[in-house]
């Protein structure tokens, strides 16, 4: 991620990093400085985790510094009420919304998985830079030495996360983690 | 232009209020938080005056709502609240109330939209409604019951799934919800939408049967008084006890019933707590109903359930030692379930908002659309 300002991360993205059970090594990795909205840090909170409040995992990340939770300012209040007030299908919820928003008004890299959320920034805000969450697993593996430890983690993101591996990424994961695929598993 | 100006300060004004009384907050309390007089709370409430951005975010996260569910334009204008003033009115917690037949008209509101926006359709049943006789209203309501499931092919055993029943059978909308404890379910019907059910997903499983059993028989009698089940019952009117009597009737058939507690009895020469037990399990009833039932047929004293609890009976306790589950399986997925799901796999809800339609954690979410979806869920867009 070199060359990023700052990143800015959708409650999908920050449960996927969670899951890994690393988040902050993996948000190190990124080199960047990490952000999340104050509505998406309320989103990640509020449904739990594995049986617990994601306060417990955020809050490791929080506090050794590895991200950041920013309130919107006033510009990115506006844009972010014109994506949540949207006409439907195109509103958004208010974790996704207030991520565009910041990006937008901040020129800030986006992490986001929604496939919704995706559309509406290309059609929209075809400058914003886009990455999903395993464009971060990506940025991990080439700097972490470990790959016992990095395979640990992509296979704790997609089992206890349940993270979705695009079709764009499923050669990368299967070399990745080989077998361990089949016993991950995208089901149980 | 800002998405507010589009927005008539009556209608999100109405909603914040709705969303302050459903978190229980007073508007003092909403004053202070956004550093306004309270009058200015009660005009913003009253669309006098139009909430400012800041303000507006700030009050969705004290009230505990998205931002996205306040500003929503629904396609779908369903207004249930009229319809249940009576029912409201008739108890001291309106809050509670209100924010359940909010609820409801939320998630009709909903399907609806969904259907439209997926091209599906909706087929809803045509019954006949009944009248309830003054006299003879008890013979009335196990002939109705009979006579439905005649209609319905059900013969006289237990039912398999009455939410299935009622949704695929009855053109139902069926909602499985979270709702305050002490209502067990609503009942309304709009011309444009249906017969609307809401029950509890906090209760039990048994108790979430017989409210639909319960609210089924206000669609048959009386389908244009919305009606709200509370677990206090307070009002006996002939109504709710003609509701009641169909329940029963309708899943513990009196012939079955009859002809099950016969084979018992003539066997062991008497029917036990234990045999109780299985029986209510067998019809996926509380053990309490079940014991009302038998009374009410003649087939123990009256009073045989008060007298069990008395000697100290627990239900836990005897299903344990049956070495029965703690409540029978639960397999039912609300048709707005897979309307969600559908919606989503079309990138017409993003996941948070299929969390917060279905009210589940984010992690159950991505368990359904792995589970229910399956491989179909990964038709990804390019780039």
């Amino acid at each position: 991620m070199a060359g990023f300002e700052q990143v800015c991360f959708d409650a999908s993205a920050l449960i996927n990093l969670l899951g890994s059970g690393v988040p902050g090594e993996i948000l190190s990795a990124a080199g960047s400085r990490s952000v999340a909205t104050t509505q998406v840090c309320r989103e990640v909170k509020r449904y739990p985790f594995d049986g617990e409040q994601s306060s417990g995992p955020l809050i490791p990340i929080l506090e050794g510094g590895f991200l950041e939770v920013l309130d919107l300012d006033d510009a990115a209040i506006d844009l972010f009420l014109g994506l949540v007030g949207a006409k439907p299908p195109d509103d958004l919820d208010d974790g996704e919304a207030s991520t565009i928003a910041y990006g937008v008004t901040r020129a800030a890299v986006v992490v986001i998985d929604e496939r919704k959320g995706r559309r509406i920034c290309r059609e929209r805000f075809p400058q914003l830079q886009i990455l999903c969450s395993l464009d971060l697993f990506r940025f991990y593996s080439e700097v972490c030495g470990d790959i016992g430890k990095f395979r640990g983690a992509l296979a704790g993101a997609i089992k206890r996360a349940r993270m979705h591996v695009p079709p764009s990424y499923r050669q990368w994961v299967l070399d990745m983690l080989g077998c361990e695929l089949s016993r991950v598993g995208q089901r149980e | 232009m800002s998405v507010l100006d589009s927005i008539s300060p009556k209608e999100i004004g109405s909603r914040l209020k709705s969303a302050r009384s459903s978190a229980r907050r007073t508007q003092e309390e909403a004053a202070v938080l956004i550093g306004v007089a309270r009058t200015t709370i009660v005009a913003i409430e009253a669309g006098e005056r139009q909430v400012r951005p800041a303000e507006l975010t700030k009050l969705a996260e004290f009230y505990g709502v998205s931002v996205n569910s306040l500003l929503r334009e629904s396609s779908v204008h369903i207004d249930l609240v009229p319809q249940f003033r009576r029912s409201v009115s008739a108890r001291d917690d309106e809050d509670s109330s209100l924010g359940a037949v909010r609820l409801l008209q939320k998630l009709a509101a909903r399907s609806v939209e969904l259907e439209r926006a997926l091209g599906k359709k909706w087929g809803a049943v045509s019954f006949p409604e009944y009248r309830i006789p003054r006299v003879g209203w008890q013979e009335q309501a196990e002939d109705l019951a009979l006579e439905v499931r005649q209609r319905l092919g059900l013969g006289l055993g237990p039912i398999a799934d009455i939410f299935v029943l009622l949704e695929m059978d009855m053109g139902v909308r069926l909602f499985v919800h979270r709702i305050p404890s002490r209502i067990s379910g609503l009942f309304a019907f709009h011309e444009e939408v249906g017969a609307c059910m809401l029950v509890n997903s906090v209760h039990p499983i048994e108790r979430r049967i017989w409210t639909c059993a319960h609210e089924l028989a206000h669609f048959l009698t009386n389908r244009h008084a919305a009606d709200i089940s509370w677990v206090d019952r307070q009002e006996r009117n002939i109504e709710e006890r003609f509701a009641d009597r169909f329940a029963a009737s309708f899943l513990m058939p009196a012939s079955f019933v009859r002809f099950r507690f016969g084979e018992v009895y003539e066997s062991a020469n008497k029917f036990s707590p234990k045999d109780l037990v299985l029986l209510a399990r067998t019809f996926s009833v509380s053990v309490e109903a079940t014991a009302r039932r038998l009374e009410q047929l003649g087939l123990v004293p009256n009073g045989t359930y008060e007298s069990l609890v008395e000697q100290g009976f627990s239900v836990r306790a005897a299903n344990e030692l049956l070495g029965l589950a703690g409540s029978p399986p639960e397999n039912f997925i609300p048709r707005l379930t897979w309307l969600v799901l559908e919606a989503y796999r079309k990138s017409l809800l993003t996941e948070g908002q299929v969390a917060e339609i279905l009210d589940a954690d984010r992690l159950k979410v991505r368990k359904m659309i792995s589970s229910l979806l399956g491989d179909s869920e990964v038709e990804e867009e390019a780039g």
